[in-house]
C-alpha cells in the first residue's frame, strides 16, 4: 500500500467517499426522479409531426395498460421523494432498484393485457429497455468502487459483471434476429456502400450498436486493472455512454430536419434513458457499497421495515398488475331464439345506418357546421330505438348508452368495442340471433388523432361450444346482414378481446360453392388459376374431386375447419410464442407482419387436425398458397406449414422450391385423413414446442 | 379617559423596553379610530377587487358582437332535431365565416351541450354568448298529395329577424320557398337547402345595417374591420346589383310606354317583373296565373340571380287589387274560368309525378276533379254557367291531344275523344250544354299494294285527308256515349285553330286557313252557316267579344281588333315587344292581352310578361 492509498484508507476519507457516493445518488434521485416522474408528459411518439402524447390514448388501454404506462413516472416520483425523506442511502437504493424492477415488471405485463384488448400498449411504454442499459450502471458503479481499496474486489465484480451484461444484449435474439449477427452484417457491409453519406449514417449505427460491447469491454479491462485514482470522469462517461452517443443521433436529426417535431421528442427520450441510468448506476454503486459496510456501520443496511415495505410495496404493485392482465374469459353460452324481420332490420339496416350518420358527422363537424348531420344521427337513433322496442325492450339500454356516448366525438376506439360488446351481452342474454362487429380506425390527421367506427351486423345461426384442454371457447356461425362488408373476404374471424369466434357462413358457402365447381372441371382443379398438366396440381384436383364424390358437399367440411381454425386463434392469443422456423423465414419484416403470419400458420396447421374436416381439403387450401410463391402472408404461412409437414427445406436462394413443395405436396397426399392430422399434430407441436390443444365439442 | 392614564396618541413612540408598556387603552376608542383608517381602504380594496371582477366577468361573459347564433324555428330549432332549421344554420355558418363573422357552429358536441334544455333562441343566444341571433318562424306546412306512391309537399313563408343582446327582435325580410318529394324528410331537407340562401340574403344584410356593426366596420379597432371588410365589400356588390336591376325594369317600363306608336291608350295592369299570364277575364277582374321572381345576390357565385316563387292564380281586379286563389309548384297551361268568374279551373303538375284538374270555387275552395300520373291536361275551358269543364286531354307527354268533358259537380266524364283517333283543333262551350270543337279524324292507313309503273307521277293518286269538322256534342242527359252532331265540313284546303263562342255562344270565330287568305271564320249557331272574312292578313289566337259581333287576334306579334258587321279592323298595338292572346272584358269595352318583354339583367335567358289592356274601337 502506497502512501497515498494509506492517505485514502483512512476513516476520514472513507467517510468522504461514502459521502460523495450518497450526495451522487441523492442529487441524481433527485434530477432524474423529477425527469422519469415527468416523463408522462412527453411525446412517445411523433406521427406525421405530431407528437402523441399518452393521456390522448389512455381511453384506449386497459387498466392494467395504463398502469404499465405510468409506471415510469410513479417510478419517477417515488425516487424523487425518497431522496427527500429516506435517511438511509441503501434505504434509497433500495428504493430506487425496486421502483425500477417494478417498472419492467408492470410493463411487460401490461403489454401482455393491451396485446388481448382492443389497441396494443405503445412500444415506448411496453419495451423498456432495461437489459441494454444494465452494463453501463454497472460499469460506471464498477469505476467508482473499483478505485477504493474497502470496495476494489466489489467494484471488480461489478466491472466484470458489466461485461457479462453485454452477452444478452447482442446474443439474445430480437424480432427473430440475433443482435450479434446483424452487427456483423452491418459492419461487413460498409465497405461496400458507394455513397460518403451511407457509409457515416451506417458507421454512426454500428458505433451505437458496438457502444455496448465498448463499454463492457473497458469494464473487462478495468477489472483486470483497476484505476488506482477516484475516476471523475470515466466512471460518467461509462454510465452515461448511451445517452451521450444518442446525442449524435439528436443533432443529426436537427440537421436534417431543421428542427421539427419529433426533435422534443428524441431529446426528451435522451434525457429519460439518462435519468434511468444515471440513478441505477449510483444506486447500485451505494448499494453495493453499503453491502460491504453492513459489519462496521450498523444504519449502513436499510431498516427492515424500510426493505419490507419496499419489498411489500412492490409485490402489491406486482400482484394487483398481474390480476389486471388477466387475459378475458372465453366461451359464451347463446341460446338463439328464431330471428325476425324487425330484428333484420334493427341490426342490419337501422343501426348501420344510425353509424354511418354519425360517421358522416364526425368528419364534418371537425371542418364546419354540422346540424344537419347532427339532426341526421339524432332521426336515425330515434328511429332505432323505436324498432329496437318492437324486437326486445331490453336492448333500448344498450342502443341508448351507445348512442349517447357516441356524442363524444372523440370516444375511445376501446369505450367503442365495450358499448358494442354491452349491445352483444344484452342480445345473448335476451337470446337475439344477433351478433354486431365494431372495428375502430385510427388515424393522425390535421384534426388531430381521428377515430373511425364501424359496425357490422351479422345474424348468428348456430353456436358451437367446446373444449379447449377443458377449457370452454365457443364459434359463433354467423351471415351477414345489410350491406356487404367491404374488404373483408374471410371464412371466419376472431378478435382476442371477445369470448367467441365467428364463421362467416355467407364467405363459406359461396367458395364451397366454387369449389366444387373447379373439382367438376376436367381436369379438376384444387385452386383458381391452377394450371393443368402438373403432376402435383392434378392430384391435389383429383384428391377434391374424390372428397367431393364421398362427401357429396365441401360445406360442412370448410364449416368445421373454419371453426377449428378460429378456435385456435382464440386460444392461441396475442401471445403465442413466435416459432422459430416463422422467425427464420421472416426475420427482414416487421413484428407485426411475423406475428400475423405466425398466427395463421398455428391456425392453419390446427385445422388440419380437425376430426369433423378433411385434412385433404386443408391441404390443398394450402397448397394454392404456397403454389403461387408470393410474398403475401399466406404465402408465408402456408410455405412454413409444408415445410413443417414434410419437414423439409422448400426454400432455394431465398425463392420458392416448386419441385419439393410438389414432392412435398404428392407425398403428404398419399397419407390417409388420420395420419395427415396425426402429421398436422406433430408439425404443431414442433413450431411451437408444446402440445396442441385438444378441442371436443360440449 | 375614564382614568387620566396617558393613551398611545398620534406622534407618540411605544417604549423601548421588551416588557408591556403600562398604558390605559381606551378600546372603544382605538376602534373607531382604526375604523377611521381603515375603511377607506377596505372600501377603496373593495372597489378595487369588484371592479377587476366585474371586468374579468364581464370579459368572460361578455357577448362577441361578431359571434352570430342562426336559430331558425322551423317546427323546432336544430338542436331540437329540426332538419330545415339545421340545414339553414349550417349554410349561414359557412358564409357567415368566410365574410369574417363567428357564427357558430350548429353540430358542435359542446354547443349541443349547452343547448339540452334550451327552448328559446334568446336563451341559446345567452348561453353561447353570442352577440346576434338570427330567429324567424318558418315551420313548414306540409301537405301529402293524391299521388300513388305518396308526394310531400313542403311550404314555408315567413319573417327573419335579427335581434342584438338587449334588443327586440327587429324584421330583416321575408323568405318564402317550397319542396316536394316522396318521403317527408327529403322535402324537409330540399326546403331547408332552399331556404339557407333567402336567409343569408337577409341576415347578411341586416348585420351590415345594423349600429353594433356599423360602429366596428367605421370604428378604430383595425381588427375588427379587417374581419369585416369582405362583409362590407359583399354586401356593397349585393345591394349595387339589385339597385341596378330594379332601375332597369323601372327603365324597360318607361321605355315600352314610350314606344307604343300604336296611338291608343294602354293601360298596364300589372308590371314587368315575372311572368302573368292572363288566363281570363269576368267582372271579377283578370284572372292571372303569375310566376314571380325575384332577384337575389348569389353568395355562391356572387352575382344576381333569380328565385322562382310558387305559381299562383289570382284575380286582379279593375281597380288593381289582387287576390290569390292558388299557390301551387306548377300550374300547368293556362287556367280557365266561367264567364262570371267563378269557378276557376286549372290544372296542378304535382312536382312531375301527377297532373290534376281542379275546380276552385267561389269560397276559393279547392277540389282535384282528377289526378292522374301518366295524363297531360290543358287549356280548361268552363261552361257559361261553371257546370262542365272540357280539357285537352294528352295519354302521355307527347301523345296526341283528345278531349275530355266533366261534369264540374259530380266530375263524371261526360264526353272524351282519344288523342291517337284525330287531330284535335281548338273547343268552345256555345252553352252549358253544347261543346263545339274542331277535329280531323285520321287518315285510314294506305293498303300496301304493289307499287304501280306510273308510280313517280302518281302524287295526284294520294288519298284525301278527312276533311275538318267543326262539331257540336251535346252534353245534357246522363251517359257518355254521346254522339258528334256536324256543324260544318270545310272543303278541301280549308283549315281552323283556335275557335271562340261569342255573344254567349250565338256564333264562333274561328282562326282560318284557306286559299282565298281569307283568315277569319264565323259560325252563325242558329243558321248553321260559316262565313269567311278577309281581315288583311294572318290571324292568331282569335277570341270573340262576348257582348258585340267584333273579335280581336294576335298578327305579328300585335293585337288587333276587327268589326264583323262593318269590317273595320283596327290595329291596337304597334311596338317592337310581342303582345299576344287577346281576351275581350265581358262587356267587349277592352281588349287584354299579355305584353312580352326581355328581363335586361337576364336577356335571352328570362322573359317578362304583363298584362296590358286597350280600348275597343
Amino acid at each position: 500500500m502506497s502512501t497515498e492509498e494509506a492517505a485514502l484508507d483512512t476513516s476520514e476519507a472513507k467517510e468522504l467517499y461514502r459521502g460523495l457516493r450518497e450526495a451522487r445518488l441523492r442529487r441524481r434521485c433527485q434530477w432524474g426522479g423529477l425527469v422519469l416522474g415527468l416523463s408522462f408528459l412527453a411525446p412517445y411518439e411523433v406521427i406525421l409531426g405530431v407528437p402523441q402524447f399518452l393521456w390522448q390514448t389512455l381511453g384506449e388501454l386497459p387498466p392494467a395498460a395504463i398502469l404499465a404506462a405510468f409506471s415510469l413516472s410513479v417510478a419517477g416520483f417515488a425516487i424523487f421523494a425518497g431522496s427527500r425523506w429516506a435517511e438511509r442511502s441503501s434505504s434509497l437504493a433500495l428504493l430506487v432498484l425496486a421502483s425500477l424492477a417494478s417498472v419492467l415488471l408492470v410493463s411487460a405485463w401490461g403489454a401482455e393485457a393491451a396485446a388481448w384488448d382492443a389497441v396494443p400498449l405503445p412500444a415506448g411504454f411496453a419495451e423498456r429497455p432495461g437489459v441494454l442499459l444494465l452494463p453501463y450502471a454497472l460499469a460506471g458503479a464498477g469505476a467508482d468502487l473499483a478505485f477504493r481499496s474497502e470496495s476494489r474486489l466489489a467494484g471488480r465484480r461489478l466491472l466484470a459483471l458489466s461485461a457479462v451484461a453485454t452477452l444478452p444484449v447482442y446474443l439474445w435474439p430480437d424480432h427473430g434476429v440475433l443482435p450479434a449477427r446483424a452487427l456483423v452484417e452491418l459492419l461487413v457491409s460498409i465497405p461496400e456502400l458507394d455513397s460518403y453519406r451511407f457509409v457515416l449514417g451506417y458507421g454512426l449505427i454500428a458505433a451505437l450498436g458496438l457502444l455496448t460491447l465498448f463499454v463492457g469491454l473497458v469494464g473487462v479491462l478495468l477489472a483486470v486493472r483497476p484505476p488506482r485514482e477516484e475516476p471523475k470522469l470515466l466512471a460518467p462517461v461509462l454510465t452515461f455512454a448511451l445517452p451521450g452517443f444518442l446525442c449524435f443521433f439528436v443533432a443529426r436529426s436537427v440537421l436534417l430536419t431543421l428542427a421539427g417535431g419529433s426533435i422534443v421528442s428524441e431529446v426528451v427520450g435522451v434525457v429519460i434513458l439518462a435519468a434511468a441510468v444515471g440513478v441505477v448506476s449510483a444506486a447500485i454503486e451505494c448499494g453495493v457499497a453499503a453491502f460491504l459496510e453492513r459489519k462496521s456501520r450498523s444504519d449502513a443496511l436499510p431498516s427492515r421495515a424500510f426493505a419490507g415495505g419496499t419489498v411489500g410495496a412492490v409485490i402489491l404493485v406486482g400482484g394487483a398488475q398481474l390480476a389486471l392482465s388477466r387475459p378475458p374469459e372465453k366461451g359464451v353460452e347463446w341460446t338463439l331464439k328464431a330471428s325476425s324481420p324487425a330484428g333484420d332490420e334493427l341490426f342490419g339496416t337501422l343501426l348501420p345506418d344510425w353509424n354511418r350518420s354519425r360517421g358522416r358527422w364526425d368528419q364534418g363537424v371537425r371542418e364546419k357546421s354540422s346540424a344537419a348531420q347532427l339532426v341526421e344521427v339524432q332521426r336515425a337513433g330515434r328511429v332505432l330505438l323505436r324498432q329496437s322496442q318492437s324486437v326486445d325492450g331490453e336492448l333500448e339500454a344498450p342502443l341508448g348508452l351507445l348512442m349517447q356516448e357516441a356524442k363524444d366525438l372523440d370516444l375511445a376506439g376501446r369505450r367503442w368495442y365495450r358499448l358494442v360488446h354491452h349491445l352483444n351481452e344484452t342480445s345473448r342474454q335476451r337470446g337475439l340471433p344477433y351478433y354486431v362487429d365494431p372495428t375502430v380506425l385510427m388515424a393522425q390527421t390535421e384534426h388531430g388523432i381521428v377515430r373511425l367506427f364501424n359496425l357490422d351486423a351479422y345474424r348468428i345461426e348456430h353456436v358451437t361450444r367446446v373444449t379447449v384442454d377443458g377449457e370452454p371457447f365457443s364459434a359463433l356461425r354467423v351471415r351477414s346482414l345489410g350491406k356487404k362488408r367491404t374488404s373483408h373476404n374471410l371464412l371466419g374471424f376472431s378478435r382476442d378481446l371477445q369470448p367467441f369466434a365467428l364463421v362467416a357462413m355467407d364467405e363459406i358457402e359461396p367458395f364451397a360453392k366454387e369449389l366444387a365447381e373447379l373439382t367438376e372441371e376436367s381436369p379438376p382443379r384444387c385452386f383458381e388459376d391452377a394450371p393443368t398438366g402438373d403432376p402435383a396440381l392434378d392430384e391435389c384436383g383429383m384428391t377434391l374431386a374424390r372428397l367431393l364424390a364421398k362427401k357429396g358437399s365441401f360445406l360442412p367440411l370448410l364449416i368445421a375447419m373454419t371453426e377449428r381454425h378460429e378456435l385456435q386463434h382464440q386460444a392461441d392469443g396475442p401471445l403465442l410464442p413466435i416459432a422459430t422456423a416463422v422467425r427464420e423465414r421472416m426475420h427482414s419484416y416487421s413484428e407485426e407482419a411475423q406475428v400475423t403470419v405466425n398466427r395463421e400458420l398455428s391456425a392453419y396447421v390446427a385445422e388440419l387436425t380437425s376430426t369433423d374436416g378433411e385434412p385433404a381439403l386443408g391441404l390443398a387450401h394450402l397448397f394454392g398458397f404456397a403454389w403461387s410463391g408470393g410474398r403475401s402472408e399466406l404465402a408465408h404461412v402456408s410455405t412454413v406449414a409444408f415445410e413443417a409437414l414434410s419437414e423439409r427445406s422448400l426454400m432455394k436462394d431465398d425463392e420458392l422450391d416448386r419441385d419439393g413443395l410438389r414432392k412435398a405436396y404428392l407425398e403428404l397426399s398419399k397419407l390417409g385423413a388420420d395420419e395427415l392430422r396425426a402429421r398436422a399434430t406433430d408439425a404443431w407441436q414442433r413450431l411451437y414446442g408444446r402440445t396442441l390443444e385438444r378441442v371436443e365439442r360440449m | 379617559m375614564s382614568d387620566g392614564k396617558k393613551a398611545l396618541g398620534d406622534g407618540e413612540e411605544a417604549p423601548q423596553t421588551l416588557a408591556a408598556p403600562e398604558v390605559d387603552v381606551d378600546d372603544e376608542q382605538l376602534l373607531s379610530r382604526s375604523k377611521t383608517k381603515l375603511w377607506p381602504i377596505l372600501v377603496g380594496l373593495g372597489v378595487v377587487v369588484a371592479g377587476v371582477g366585474g371586468y374579468v366577468a364581464y370579459q368572460a361573459t361578455r357577448p362577441d358582437p361578431m359571434k352570430v347564433l342562426v336559430a331558425i324555428d322551423a317546427d323546432g330549432f336544430w338542436w331540437q332535431g329540426s332538419t330545415p332549421s339545421a340545414l339553414v344554420s349550417d349554410k349561414l355558418a359557412e358564409r357567415l365565416k368566410k365574410l369574417g363573422f363567428e357564427a357558430i357552429d350548429g353540430g358542435d358536441p359542446a354547443v349541443v351541450e349547452k343547448l339540452a334544455n334550451v327552448t328559446t333562441a334568446e336563451e341559446a343566444r345567452q348561453k353561447l354568448r353570442a352577440g346576434f341571433v338570427i330567429t324567424g318562424d318558418l315551420t313548414p306546412k306540409v301537405e301529402k298529395l293524391p299521388v300513388d306512391d305518396g308526394l310531400i309537399e313542403a311550404r314555408v313563408d315567413g319573417e327573419i329577424r335579427l335581434a342584438f343582446v338587449g334588443e327586440a327582435p327587429k324584421d330583416i325580410g321575408n323568405v318564402r320557398t317550397w319542396s316536394g318529394a316522396r318521403k317527408e324528410d327529403k322535402a324537409l331537407e330540399l326546403l331547408g337547402e332552399s331556404l339557407g340562401d333567402q336567409v343569408f340574403d337577409r341576415a347578411i344584410r341586416g348585420l351590415l345595417g345594423h349600429e353594433q356593426i356599423q360602429r366596428l366596420v367605421h370604428g378604430d379597432d383595425a381588427i375588427a374591420r379587417g374581419n369585416l371588410t369582405s362583409a362590407k365589400a359583399y354586401v356593397d356588390m349585393r345591394d349595387k346589383q339589385l339597385e341596378h336591376a330594379k332601375e332597369q325594369l323601372e327603365q324597360l317600363a318607361t321605355e315600352r310606354k314610350k314606344g307604343e306608336a300604336g296611338g291608343h291608350d294602354q293601360k298596364y295592369h300589372t308590371v314587368f317583373e315575372g311572368e302573368d299570364l292572363l288566363a281570363g277575364v269576368s267582372p271579377e277582374g283578370m284572372l292571372i296565373k303569375r310566376s314571380a321572381t325575384r332577384y337575389f345576390f348569389n353568395p355562391e357565385q356572387n352575382m344576381l340571380g333569380y328565385f322562382r316563387d310558387l305559381h299562383s292564380l289570382l284575380w286582379k281586379g279593375f281597380d288593381g287589387k289582387e287576390r290569390e286563389i292558388a299557390q301551387g309548384y306548377n300550374f300547368y297551361s293556362y287556367p280557365g274560368a266561367a264567364p262570371s268568374g267563378s269557378p276557376v279551373a286549372l290544372i296542378e303538375d304535382l312536382f312531375g309525378d301527377a297532373k290534376t284538374i281542379t275546380i276552385i270555387d267561389k269560397q276559393g275552395a279547392p277540389r282535384r276533379l282528377r289526378v292522374d300520373g301518366n295524363h297531360r291536361y290543358q287549356a280548361p275551358k268552363l261552361s257559361p254557367n261553371g257546370t262542365r269543364l272540357a280539357v285537352f286531354d294528352l295519354a302521355c307527354m307527347r301523345c296526341p291531344a283528345g278531349l275530355l268533358v266533366l261534369d264540374v259537380k259530380s266530375g263524371e266524364e261526360l264526353y272524351a275523344v282519344k288523342g291517337d283517333a284525330g287531330d284535335m283543333g281548338s273547343f268552345a262551350f256555345i252553352d252549358d250544354d253544347h261543346l263545339a270543337y274542331v277535329y280531323r279524324e285520321k287518315a285510314p292507313p294506305v293498303p300496301e299494294t304493289a307499287p304501280a309503273d306510273d308510280e313517280e307521277e302518281g302524287e295526284g293518286d294520294e288519298p284525301a285527308a278527312p276533311p275538318v269538322r267543326l262539331l257540336q256534342v251535346v252534353l245534357a242527359g246522363g251517359g257518355k256515349n254521346r254522339t258528334p252532331e256536324l256543324l260544318y265540313e270545310a272543303p278541301r284546303g280549308e283549315v281552323f285553330d283556335a275557335v271562340s263562342a261569342g255573344q254567349g255562344g250565338k256564333w264562333l270565330a274561328l282562326g282560318r286557313g284557306a286559299e282565298d287568305g281569307k283568315q277569319l271564320a264565323v259560325f252563325d249557331v242558329q243558321s248553321r252557316a260559316m262565313t269567311a272574312y278577309d281581315v288583311q292578313g294572318g290571324t292568331y289566337m282569335v277570341a270573340a267579344s262576348p257582348a258585340g259581333r267584333a273579335v280581336a287576334f294576335e298578327r305579328y306579334g300585335e293585337i288587333f281588333h276587327y268589326s264583323i258587321d262593318n269590317g273595320a279592323l283596327t290595329r291596337l298595338t304597334d311596338n317592337q315587344a310581342r303582345d299576344r292572346y287577346p281576351i275581350f272584358s265581358q262587356d267587349g269595352a277592352r281588349v287584354f292581352y299579355e305584353s312580352l318583354a326581355e328581363d335586361p339583367s337576364f336577356p335571352k335567358q328570362r322573359v317578362l310578361t304583363a298584362i296590358v289592356s286597350v280600348q275597343s274601337p
